[in-house]
Formats: C-alpha cells, structure tokens, sequence
C-alpha cells in the first residue's frame, strides 16, 4: 500500500514539476531585460489588438488590394512599428519629475501606394518617439488607436480605420475583419529560427472588407477591396545566419487565405523554421510547415535605386492542400527605399494570384514582402546617423 | 663760307615784353628790331635790368611777347602753341645759363643726354653722343659724377655739351661766366666761339662781361629795355 | 613705349633720387600713410570677422527654419509641438531649448547647451558624430533613450580633457548634474556655433536639468514647399496668446544692421586718419616741387612737356601712396590682432553675442585698402602737380622783378567758412541712415572745413592788428612773422586746417570721453545702487529666463534682519523690433537708496502713481528706439497677461543690449502671475557701519546656505560698479586708440607743412640774411611764424572742438547707440594739454627753423 501511495506522489509530483515547467516555459520571462516569446501567445482580443511592452520590437501591418471606378486597381500598405529602447523596469532610473519628452519607445510607419493603372508606386515614412502626443498607443472612442503624427489605424468594435497622408497620396479606409484572428504557428508562438528565443508572437486578420477613399496626385478615388492585417511583436533579432524572408499572404476568391513566409539563410537555402497558415472559410487554421511548401522563383527584377535583385514571378505548391499556383506582381517596382526610420530597402507589393487547387481552377489577390535582398536585413540593429 | 649772303635766322620786329611792378613801374624790353644772321655770333650787352635775359628768354622760346613779332628759322614764335615751343626747345635752341642750371640729381651724362631723351631719342645711342661731346670738352671722366662734386668750370662745360646734344642750329648762352673765375671763364668762351667758327652755328650771348668782345661779330647793346646800338663787327 | 621709358627714367632720376636723400622726410610720409591705412582695413577686417562669427552663429543655429513660434516673455508650451506638427503645410515642428552652462572643476567660460529632439530636428540643423563610444554603438538614439548624456564638440572636448564615455558635471542655477559624453561631434554644421563651445543632448534632458519641463525656448518650423500666405495665417491663428510667428533671418538682420552700423561708424573714424594721411602726401609733395622749382623750370626750358611735368609730380604722390600701403602691411597685422579683441569684445558688450572670431583673408578689403590709400595720395598730389605744370620755363633764367607768385587771395573765405558752420547744425538733425548718422558725420564734417576756411582771414587780422604787439614782445623778427602771416593767405589754410582738425578731434574727444564717464558714473552710482547683488548664475548670458530657486529665495528671506532685501525680476523683451529689458523691483525702497536720473518728468509729480504701479519709468534709449515718450502709453504681453501703462518718465540709463523699462514689482505680480526672484539686491540699513565687512560676511553666509548646490552669481556693489565701468572704457578703446592715431598723423603732417612754407620762402630768407639779418633773428622769425599760425589753428580748434563735442554727444551717439550724457569740461585736462599742443606743434616747427640756414646765404641765393 505504501509503494502505491508514493508511486502516486511522485506521478503527482512529476505532473506538478510538468506543469511548473510548461507554465514556466510559455510564461513571458521577467526580469530587467526584454520579454521573449518562449511558447503560446495566448491572445484575447480585443486588448492584444494594444501594445505589448516589454518585447522590443511590435509592428501593425495592413497591406490590401482595392478597386475604385471602373475597376481601376491599387495596392496599399501602411505599417506601424513600436520599438522599444529602454528595457522594461528602465524607468525607476529617469531623473524624478522626468521630461514629457522622456520616452521609452519609438515610433516608426511606412506607407505605400501601388497605382497599376498608371505604374507607379508612391512610398513615404515617418518616426516620432512616444512623447506628448506625437506618436503611441492610445485607447479612444472605444477603440485602440496605433498613431504617429496624422497616421493612425483605430481598432474598434466596427472595424479598422485607417488614416494616412503623405505629400503625394492619402488614405481614408475602413476595414471590416470578415473573419477572427489567426494566429500562426502554435497559439501565436511562430518560430522565426532554429534557436529556442528566436520567435514572435504573431497573429493576422486575414480577410477584411475594404471602402473609404484615396487620393494620389490631387485626384480622388472611392475605393473598394480586400485587406489583411498582420500583428507580430517580439524581442529576437534576425538571427545572423538569416539574410531576410519573402512572406506571401493570398486571398482566394472561394474565401480561403493562405500565408507563407520562407526565411532565407544567407547561403540561399531555406531555413527549417519557415513556414505558414492555410485559413479555410470556417474552421480552424491548418499550420504548414516547411516540408509543405516549395516556392521556385520564375522571374527577377532588379531594382535601379538599390541594385537588389527582387523575385518577381513565383510558381508556389503547396503539397498538402494540392495548391499549385503562378503569383506575379501587379507592377515590378514596388520597392521601398528607407533613410530615416531605418536604413534598409525592401520590397512589398500587391500580387495577382492564379493557379490550380486539387485540380480546381482558382484565384486571387495578394501582397508579397522581400527582405534583406539589398542588404541583409537588419530591423532590430543600431541605426547610426 | 660768306656770311653776308645767308639769310636772317633770327628776325624780330617791335618786339616788347613788360612786367608790371606792384609800385606801378615796368620792367622788360620795348619795340626793339632785331636782325641775326646764321652763322653769326651775337654779343648782348647792358647792366643789370636793361633786359638781356629778357630777350633771350624770348629768343630761346622762354617766353612770349607782350606785343611784336619774333620769327627764328623762319617760325613765328608769336604764334607758336605751348608744345611748339617745347618742341622747339627741344631741337633748334641750346641754352647755356648762369647758375649752370644742371639737375642735381642728375650725374654729368645724364644731364647731357637729358633734352635728347626729352626729345625722344632711345638712351643707348645718345649716351654715346654725350659721351663724345664729353670727350670733346675733356671732361669725360666726369661722366659719373654729380654737380656738386664738380667745380664750377667743369659744370658750365657740362651744360655746353647739354646744350649741343639735339645738335642745336641756335645755341643761346646767359651770363655764361657770371658765376666763374677769369681762367675758367676764358675757356668757356672760347668753347662758345669754337661752336660758331668751327661748327658754324649761331650764337648768341648775353653778358655784361668783355670776355666775349673778341670774338664777336655783331654786338647789341641794350640800355633800358631798348637797343641802344647795334655794332656790326668786322667781317 | 618710348614716352613710358622716358617716364620711368625721369621718374627714377628725378624724383627717386630726390626722395632718397632724405630718408626722415621720407620715413614721416611713408608712416603717416601706412598707419592710416593699417587702421581703416584693420577696422574693417576686424568688424567682418565679427559679423562672419555672428551670422554664421545665427544660421547654423536657425538652420533651415523658415519660422520660429515665440513667446513674449515667456516660454512657448511644449504641446504646441504636435499641434503644428499636424498641419499639413508643416513638414517639420522641432523644439530647441538651450542654455549656458559651465563645466564644474574648470575655468572655462560658459558654453551653450543645445537641447533638440534629434528626430524632429533631422531636416533642419545638421550634425553629425565623428566617434561613438567606447563600444563603437553609441547614436542619437543612445542620447534620447539615456538621461544626462550628451555630446560635444572636439574644442569643447580638448578644452575640458575628457572624451568619449567620460563624466563632466555640468553646472546651471538649478542643479549641478554629471552628464556622460556619449560621442565627439564632427566639427561642422550646428557644431561649429559659438566658435565650436557647445554640447547637445536631448531635449528631455535638457528639460530636466534646467527645470522646464513642459516648455520649450522656441519650435523652429519648416514648411512644405508650397505653402500659402493663408496656409501662414493659419497656422499663426492657431496659435494661444501671446506666442507669435517668426522669422529667424530678422534676428540676423536686426544683429547684422548693428554691427554694420558700428563698422560705419568705425571706418568713418578710421577714414579720418587716412586723410589726415593725405595732407602728408600733400606736404611731402608740394615740398619737394616747391624746393625744386628751379629744376622743374630748367626741365621745362630743356623742353619737357607740362603733361610730362605732370605725370612726375603726381607720381611721386602715388609712389608714396603704394610705398606706405606696402609699409601698412606689417602694421596693419600687428593691429589686427588688438582690434579683432577690442572690436568684438565691444559688439559682443553692446550688440548681440559674438564669440571666438577668427581672421580670414578678405581680397576685397585688402583691394578697397589699396584703392583708397593709392586714390587719396592722388588726390592729395594732384594740386601740387597742377600748380607744377604752371612754372613757366622762363624761370630758369633769372629775369629780375618778374618774381611769380601773388599769394592768391581767396576772397569771401570768411562767407564760406560761416556759411558753412551754420549749415552744419540744421544737417546734424536730420535722422540716419539705419544706425549710420551719415548726417552727423556730413555736418562734423563741414563744421571742420568751416572752422579751417576761417583761418585766412582770422591770420590777417592776427597780422595786421598784433603786428605792433609782436614788435613789443619779440622784437623786429616777430614783427616781420605777423606780416608774413598776414600776407601768406589761403597758403597757410591747409597747415593750419590740418592743426584745426587735430585740435578739433582732440577736444571734443575729451569732452565726449569725460562727459561719458561723468555720467556713467552718477548713473552707476544711482540706479544700480546696492551694497551686494544675487542672481542666478549665468544670469545674463540666459537673459535672466531662470528664477532664482525657491529654497534660495526662502534663505533669503530669513535674512531680514540688519538688510533691506530689494528682489526683482527681469524680462528680455521686444517692443517692435527693439529689444529692452523689463525690471520689476520695489522703486519706493529703490529711490530710498539710490534713484534715477531723469531726462523727462518731475520725481514729486509722479512718485505715488510709480510706486502704485499706476505707471513705468522708461530709459532714454527706449525712448529714442521706441519714440514713445512721457505721456505715452506703455504695453506689453508677457505670456497671458496684458500690461497698458502710461509712461511717467524718461531716466537716463547706460545698460547694454537695448533699453529698460521698470515699474512697480507688487504690480507686476499682480497683473503677471509672475511670482518668480530674477535676482535680489541687498542694501544695509545702517549705513554707518564697516559696509565691506558686512558685504563680505553676508556673501559667506549666501555661499553656504545656498550655492553649494545651486550655482550662483554674487558681487558686492562696488565690484560690479567698477566692473560696469571698465567695459565702458574699453568700448572707447577703440575710438580713442583711432583718434590718437589721427592726432599722431596730424602732428606729422604740420611739421612736414611748416617745412613746406619755409622752404617755399628760402631765397628771401636767405636774402634777409644777406642784407645783415643774424641768423638767430631768421629762426626767431621763422618761430615768430609758427607761434601765430599755431595759435591760430588751436584757438579755432578749440572753439569747434566744443562745437564738433555737442554734435558727438547729443546727435551721434543718440543715433548711433540711443543714448545721450550731461555735458561736462573737465577745465584740468585742458590746462594740461593745450599747452602740450602748443609745445608739439612748435617743436615741429624747429626742424624747418633749423632748415632756414643750412648753408651761407650768399651760396643759397646762388644757388637758389
């Protein structure tokens, strides 16, 4: 009887130092550092829609493609990025009554616009750091609202509204999430290399049904389409054997969306850790992992600002959907060139889908982002002026 | 050559130069004819304020007239402009003064060679000149020298050859031996008749003193500003 | 070709060697020339400096900001920022606090602290790091995400001994901080301002250390391209009371039309020893062509032209003119160093900041310099070459009674000379040209050529009627040198302008000078009355924008005892485009010990209004610059709050950087809000006591109760009275040390005139000698001659002294700085030094006595 008793404190035991370590493991650790993605996100929305201080790097990412009068197309994207410069607990050490200027992130947004019709794309960026109301995170009229100057995204019960205005372009969309959250990997937790920490929390909002207005050169369109969202926050840099990744998010037309992202190591093959969401039109996420995907780039174009040679003609299968399909760009260059908020280039443009599923014809939009093909990618690394 | 045939290089007809004085008198020459022919060698005489220098003044284009006419080598001289007279300064007249009138900071071969610079000769080819004209009056290794390390005799032989230098038809000597002694004063005279009977030239002399009487060959007195006599020489 | 070697050949025999054999003459000419022009271009190059250093300053401070938002007194509210920042026709909003502060454990003087938000600030002012830090990280993002860092210049970084990664504790009124370097900057762009003494670190810092959270000095704004005048008003409407919209290129152009003002006013100055230059050359000039009459005839009569006679007189001038701008070169680089210190120290004093100004080679000053120099010897030589060409040839020759020259006889030089002077006063009050009294200067100017045409006449009349006087006190030689005076005429009126001008100079100068400090010192006595003076440190460099902290003002307070406490608060204002200062203080207590000296109002009539703060006392200077006066209305907004009171009175006031307006302090609390200490001023109430043992104690008890953490700034009255007193004395530095030199040349030039008389008269001199005068008597004559002349020129200069002294006074300096003094003689100085001048002047003379009788009369008469 004695064994059975201790057979059964010792199980409860191991069970309990089980838990400890899977709780231990998927709680954000604490400490005078930065918190790291160790497991799950755990996300409940709408307040994970907010900031998440303490990891260093968060970003909110709509890209879309929309349609004014006449069918005329265009893509847009507007991106706002929080990064922390001070680590969590740094301010007990600002001076008392500290500065309204004190501030301990930085805020940074890009947007673009692809006008197909006449091939062009317009990009601009902006940074403010979170201080006496030029950039930040700020809850009002019931929503979250993620804003840098004149560029806002409000996220409320309604939709998104999103705000831009730039010298050349603006934008005035509201975006109604079609479907809920998804969030990509395990519960959020999305492996962005081989090393334990080196992952972020990431969620999207794959399907959102567009209207408002643009404008781009003084003339004003009405605008209607589809767009996606994407919320990523974490503390791991790229790890140095990782040149960049090529991410693709698609929206079919049978309301099925599929996203991938392939990092890239710098010797050109494929991290393991790359991977993606198949999101059908109800029902749980299907995760894919690398071994589902093969990507083989059919074009390139290079780009005579920065002289990388993007992909720009991609035929992708996807194995376990028997997704076969041709992605190819609406318009070559829709490169962004960045100085102030950061020094890099990447490329991030609206895509025409088409291809075949089990055999099925099929079709779509999208937006496909390069990194790190003009220089490896370096997102989280110093800015030198 | 027969000097009785040449014509009169030097005419002047009533000719008066006056300079009124704050006391209300004058001074200077009056109505006076004068006739010089070339070649010869004229000698004015008078004291102190009868006018002598006046009238050289006016011959050697010095200075105007009040009134009258005078005319060397057939030009007026009345009517002659301002650079006329410079130009002829220059070329027709050698003047011989009393003070020696040498620039003092000119040496002995630069004030030699000075009127044919002013007339526009090149320095190299008068040099030359000079230097010849020196060696003529014995006076060639004084070239270099200033006038105040030369004597009063070394000076006035220093103007003669000033004065010869644009080779001159008309040379026009001051109170030439005013400020010498009687040795120096002969030689000088002698140097100035020398250029009127070797050279042919004109000369005229305007002094008090009798060291020019025998070799003169027309004698002109003045007495107050008029001429009192004109004594034609023997030949 | 031929008629330039001819040129040249004559020049070098006739008038090269003339001017060799005699080298003092020579050396006199050459110097006189070469120190006015070391001076005229020394001032200019120095000025530019200073004016390269200010304007470089201003615009790499302003950078590319098209406009500045500003309070009226008062700090601009740091919400502003993203306001504006949110108008579409604003590109860029950037904040831009600075102040100076003083490194701890140094000698160094202040520095300016710039703190910018580096991301707001990117397209406007540019900076770049040279060297992070020790780990080679180190950014502007290291500046805003730590507090108390910073960056500095490389001068700054040499001057303190520290580099990257060291500690330097910085020191201000509020608190003494220790700041980490975090980089070097490069040395270009916003790091070059204030001679590259200056650091800059982040504007949450900035805001922390000095105390102003939530307010910022100004936001500097960069519009689109594009943007409309409505777009302008817009965004000026946005904007809370009492802020405005600004452009900084008027602060340059108001700095820069004040220091253009001082270099014209300098130069003008300068000028003055450039001309007295002139009568050097002229001197020299005529000299020789008088004393070489002789020679020019014999030239003529050898058949030199006029033209040619010419051209060699006016060479001569013009060689003197090139030698003495050769001779100014060496000079001129001496004096440039002096002056560049003296001449910006005073801008720095009187005008706007100027800081660390360095020399650069300026090809056109150094042309005009030469134009100048070489144009004025031309001109001072062309009438002597004039009066050359009309020496008839027939002077070579000795024609007895036609001796030359009549002395010309300018008629109805006693008309001009009146007409003249009495012109010069109605001119004087013409109003200037920006801040250049070219009126002024115009009518200064023919006062002096008045005064000298009055000196021809007043000779004569010295001549004839003191001839018999002469007789009985210098016998038959003074006798003779009176009517040799009396009939010398308009020859003598450029020697003796030339006397009357130094003279003249000389006189007024001291008026002004003593006048000045005469005032200056009651003022000093009066209103800046007080045993011992506490204000924050740097108080003035700030422009008083820090109060005294709240735990020194309590300390303060508890000091009531045995000393009336007087604080005050001052505000740097502008009425207009003129800057003042605003004082607010306890006049009632303030006239109990010390006072104003009034220029307009009655001190009964207005008292209970002024201490009711019913009304402002306003300075002379703001008068002038403002033309408001009594009676007026003065206003201002200071933040929020309105002031509208009438001005009671007019003071006379000497401070620097503009003028000053006080009123009462309990009603400047009470309009304002302001409750804020600018600074205390603390008299003894017995006033019988050891008040420098007192001043002492209370300066050790301040400096232990309170400056051991707040830098402060103390001095006992006497100290600053005497401090304030220096500066002013070394701002006429520099006007004195230009008008010494003018004297100097001036002296130059009457020895050199003098001689030119004499030596014109030398056959009658010497005649005088051969008909039996001892040559004592000729040089008594000679001396005779120069007494009267001399006479003459400081009895004329003496009265337009006093005259060119009430212009210099009440219609120069009003002009140029705003401000007039009491007029005031000081009887000793000239008692002192008329006579030296009388003594000079004659000894310059001894030269052309000795000059008279060099060789045996019978010998000159020869010769000459």
């Amino acid at each position: 009887m004695k064994g059975r008793r201790l057979q059964r404190v010792c199980l409860a035991l191991i069970w309990v130092w089980i838990g400890t370590v899977i709780f231990w493991e998927s709680r954000p650790s604490l400490g005078s550092d930065y918190l790291s993605v160790a497991g799950p996100c755990g996300f409940s929305f709408p307040e994970d829609h907010g900031a998440h201080p303490g990891y260093q790097t968060e970003w909110w990412y709509y890209t879309g493609n929309l349609n004014a009068e006449g069918g005329r197309p265009f893509g847009f994207q507007l991106t706002f990025f929080r990064r922390q410069i001070i680590p969590p607990g740094a301010e007990k050490g600002w001076p008392p009554h500290p500065s309204s200027w004190r501030a301990g992130n930085l805020f940074m947004a890009h947007a673009a616009l692809s006008d197909v019709a006449n091939g062009r794309f317009y990009w601009d960026e902006d940074m403010a750091r979170e201080a006496i109301g030029l950039a930040g995170v700020r809850r009002g009229g019931g929503a979250i609202e993620v804003f840098l100057g004149r560029w806002k995204t409000a996220m409320g019960p309604s939709g998104h509204r999103l705000t831009a205005m730039t010298d050349r372009f603006s934008l005035d969309l509201k975006c109604v999430p079609r479907k809920a959250p998804v969030a990509h990997g395990r519960g959020g937790y999305s492996q962005k290399g081989v090393r334990p920490g080196s992952a972020s929390c990431y969620y999207s909002i794959t399907r959102l049904e567009t209207s408002g207005a643009l404008s781009v050169d003084g003339r004003n369109y009405n605008v209607q389409g589809m767009a996606w969202m994407d919320h990523e926050y974490s503390t791991a840099p790229l790890e140095p054997s990782l040149a960049g990744w090529d991410w693709f998010s698609l929206q079919f037309a049978d309301e099925t969306e599929l996203m991938l992202y392939i990092l890239r190591e710098t010797d050109g093959s494929w991290s393991p850790a790359s991977s993606g969401t198949f999101v059908p039109p109800s029902g749980a996420p299907q995760h894919l992992t690398r071994d589902d995907i093969e990507v083989a780039v059919m074009d390139r174009w290079q780009s005579p600002r920065s002289g990388a040679k993007y992909p720009s003609r991609w035929r992708i299968r996807v194995f376990p959907l028997q997704l076969d399909l041709e992605i190819s760009p609406q318009l070559n260059d829709q490169e962004l060139r960045l100085t102030r908020s950061m020094q890099v280039s990447y490329w991030e443009g609206s895509v025409k889908v088409k291809g075949h599923k089990a055999r099925r014809p099929v079709e779509g939009v999208g937006y496909v982002e390069l990194t790190g093909y003009a220089a490896p990618f370096d997102l989280l690394g110093q800015d030198r002026r | 050559m027969s000097r009785s045939d040449d014509p009169c290089v030097i005419e002047a007809h009533a000719l008066t130069r006056i300079y009124p004085l704050e006391n209300g008198g004058a001074v200077g020459i009056r109505d006076i004819d004068l006739y010089i022919r070339n070649g010869e060698m004229a000698v004015i005489k008078g004291n102190s304020g009868s006018g002598k220098s006046t009238l050289l003044a006016l011959i050697g284009g010095l200075d105007r007239p009040s009134r009258g006419r005078i005319v060397v080598g057939g030009r007026d001289l009345t009517t002659a402009s301002a650079a006329e007279l410079t130009a002829y300064r220059r070329t027709t007249v050698g003047m011989v003064f009393q003070a020696f009138n040498l620039l003092p900071t000119l040496t002995a071969l630069e004030n030699v060679c000075l009127p044919a610079l002013l007339a526009g000769m090149a320095y190299e080819t008068t040099r030359e000149s000079a230097l010849n004209h020196l060696r003529e009056l014995g006076i060639e290794k004084l070239a270099d020298r200033y006038p105040a390390q030369l004597s009063g005799g070394e000076m006035q032989r220093s103007a003669i050859a000033r004065a010869l230098i644009n080779n001159p038809s008309i040379v026009l000597a001051d109170e030439p031996t005013g400020n010498l002694d009687s040795r120096n004063g002969e030689i000088v005279m002698r140097l100035l008749a020398d250029l009127n009977q070797r050279q042919g030239r004109t000369v005229i002399v305007a002094t008090h003193s009798a060291l020019a009487d025998p070799y003169a060959t027309v004698q002109i007195t003045l007495r107050d500003g008029m001429i009192a006599q004109r004594t034609p020489c023997n030949g | 070709m031929q008629r330039v070697t001819l040129y040249l050949r004559l020049f070098v025999w006739f008038n090269g060697r003339q001017l060799q054999r005699h080298p003092w003459r020579l050396s006199a000419v050459i110097l006189g020339i070469a120190l006015g022009a070391a001076v005229f271009t020394s001032v200019r190059l120095a000025v530019d400096a200073s004016l390269d250093a200010f304007i470089q300053s201003i615009e790499l401070i302003s950078g590319k900001a098209d406009w500045s938002v500003l309070g009226r007194g008062a700090r601009v509210p740091e919400d502003l920022v993203a306001r504006l920042k949110g108008d579409a026709a604003v590109e860029t909003a950037s904040p831009f606090v600075s102040t100076y502060v003083e490194a701890q454990g140094n000698d160094l003087p202040p520095f300016l602290l710039i703190g910018i938000d580096p991301i707001l600030d990117y397209s406007l002012r540019t900076w770049e790091l040279a060297s992070f830090g020790p780990d080679q990280t180190a950014s502007w993002l290291d500046l805003i995400r730590a507090p108390n860092t910073c960056l500095l210049t490389p001068t700054l970084a040499q001057a303190l001994q520290r580099s990257s990664g060291d500690i330097v504790q910085l020191s201000h009124v509020r608190q003494i901080a220790p700041f980490r370097i975090l980089g070097i900057l490069k040395p270009q762009g916003l790091a070059r301002v204030e001679g590259g003494a200056m650091a800059i670190t982040d504007i949450a810092t900035i805001q922390e250390f000095i105390g102003c959270q939530g307010r910022v000095d100004r936001i500097d704004l960069k519009l689109k391209p594009g943007t409309t005048e409505a777009d302008l008003r817009r965004i000026e409407g946005a904007l809370p009371e009492g802020f405005d919209l600004e452009r900084p290129v008027e602060t340059k152009e108001t700095g820069e039309a004040m220091i253009r003002g001082y270099q014209l006013n300098l130069s003008v100055l300068s000028l003055v020893s450039l001309f007295v230059g002139m009568f050097l050359v002229y001197s020299l000039v005529s000299l020789n062509a008088a004393a070489r009459r002789n020679e020019l005839a014999n030239l003529r009569a050898l058949g030199a032209s006029t033209d040619l006679i010419f051209l060699l007189i006016l060479s001569e001038g013009i060689a003197l003119g090139i030698a003495g701008w050769i001779a100014a070169i060496p000079i001129g680089s001496l004096l440039v160093q002096y002056l560049l210190a003296a001449v910006s120290g005073t801008i720095d004093s009187l005008f706007v900041r100027v800081q660390a100004v360095t020399l650069g080679p300026d090809v056109s000053e150094i042309l005009l310099s030469f134009g100048i120099t070489v144009g004025t010897s031309l001109v001072a030589a062309s009438k002597p070459a004039r009066d050359a060409t009309r020496i008839a040839p027939k002077e070579a020759m000795i024609i007895h009674g036609s001796a030359s020259q009549t002395p010309s006889r300018a008629r109805g030089l006693w008309a001009i000379g009146l007409l003249l002077i009495a012109l010069s006063w109605p001119l004087a009050s013409l109003p200037p040209v920006g801040p250049f009294p070219l009126a002024g200067y115009v009518s200064a100017s023919l006062l002096i050529l008045g005064f000298s045409s009055l000196s021809p006449p007043l000779l004569r009349i010295m001549g004839s009627r003191l001839a018999r006087p002469l007789r009985f006190v210098g016998g038959e030689p003074a006798f003779l040198a009176g009517r040799y005076v009396r009939e010398a005429g308009s020859r003598t009126a450029i020697s003796v302008g030339a006397l009357i001008t130094a003279v003249a100079l000389f006189v007024s100068l001291v008026i002004m000078v003593n006048s000045f400090r005469y005032t200056v010192s009651l003022w000093v006595e009066q209103t800046l009355a007080g045993d011992f003076f506490l204000r924050p440190s740097m108080a003035g460099l700030n422009e008083y924008r820090d109060a005294l902290p709240d735990d020194v003002v309590r300390a303060v307070q508890g000091m009531a005892s045995d000393v009336d406490i007087l604080p005050y608060h001052r505000l740097r204002l502008r009425h207009d485009k003129t800057p003042y200062e605003l004082e607010a203080v306890d006049l009632k207590k303030l006239m109990s010990y010390g006072g104003f000296i009034l220029l307009e109002g009655r001190m009964e009539a207005m008292r209970h209004p002024l201490f009711r703060g019913e009304g402002v006392l306003v300075s002379e200077v703001f008068a002038n610059r403002s033309g408001l006066s009594t009676g007026d209305r003065y206003g201002a907004q200071i933040g929020k709050a309105v002031l509208d009171l009438p001005i009671l009175g007019v003071f006379r006031d000497y401070r620097t950087h503009g003028g000053a307006v006080y009123m009462d302090l309990k009603a400047f609390q009470t309009l304002t809000g302001i409750t804020a200490w600018g600074g205390v001023r603390f008299f003894f109430k017995d006033r019988d006591r050891d008040l420098e043992g007192a001043t002492r104690a209370l300066e050790a008890r301040i400096r232990r109760c309170c400056a051991q953490s707040h830098p402060l700034e103390m001095a006992a009255g006497l100290e600053l009275r005497r401090e304030v007193l220096r500066i002013f004395d070394e701002t006429f530095a520099v006007t004195t040390v230009l008008l010494l030199i003018a004297l100097l040349v001036s002296a130059l030039g009457i020895a050199t005139t003098l001689t030119v008389l004499v030596l014109e008269r030398l056959r009658q001199l010497n005649t005088l000698a051969a008909i039996g005068a001892s040559p004592g008597q000729i040089r008594s004559m000679v001396f005779w001659e120069a007494v009267l002349m001399v006479a003459a020129g400081e009895l004329i200069g003496l009265v337009c002294g006093f005259l060119l002294s009430s212009f210099l006074i009440f219609v120069i300096n009003r002009q140029c700085f705003g401000w007039t003094f009491l007029y005031r003689i000081d009887m000793g100085t000239f008692a002192v030094s008329l006579p030296l001048i009388l003594a000079a002047a004659l000894a310059a003379a001894l030269p052309a006595a000795r000059l008279v009788l060099r060789a045996s009369p019978a010998q000159a008469l020869k010769e000459a």
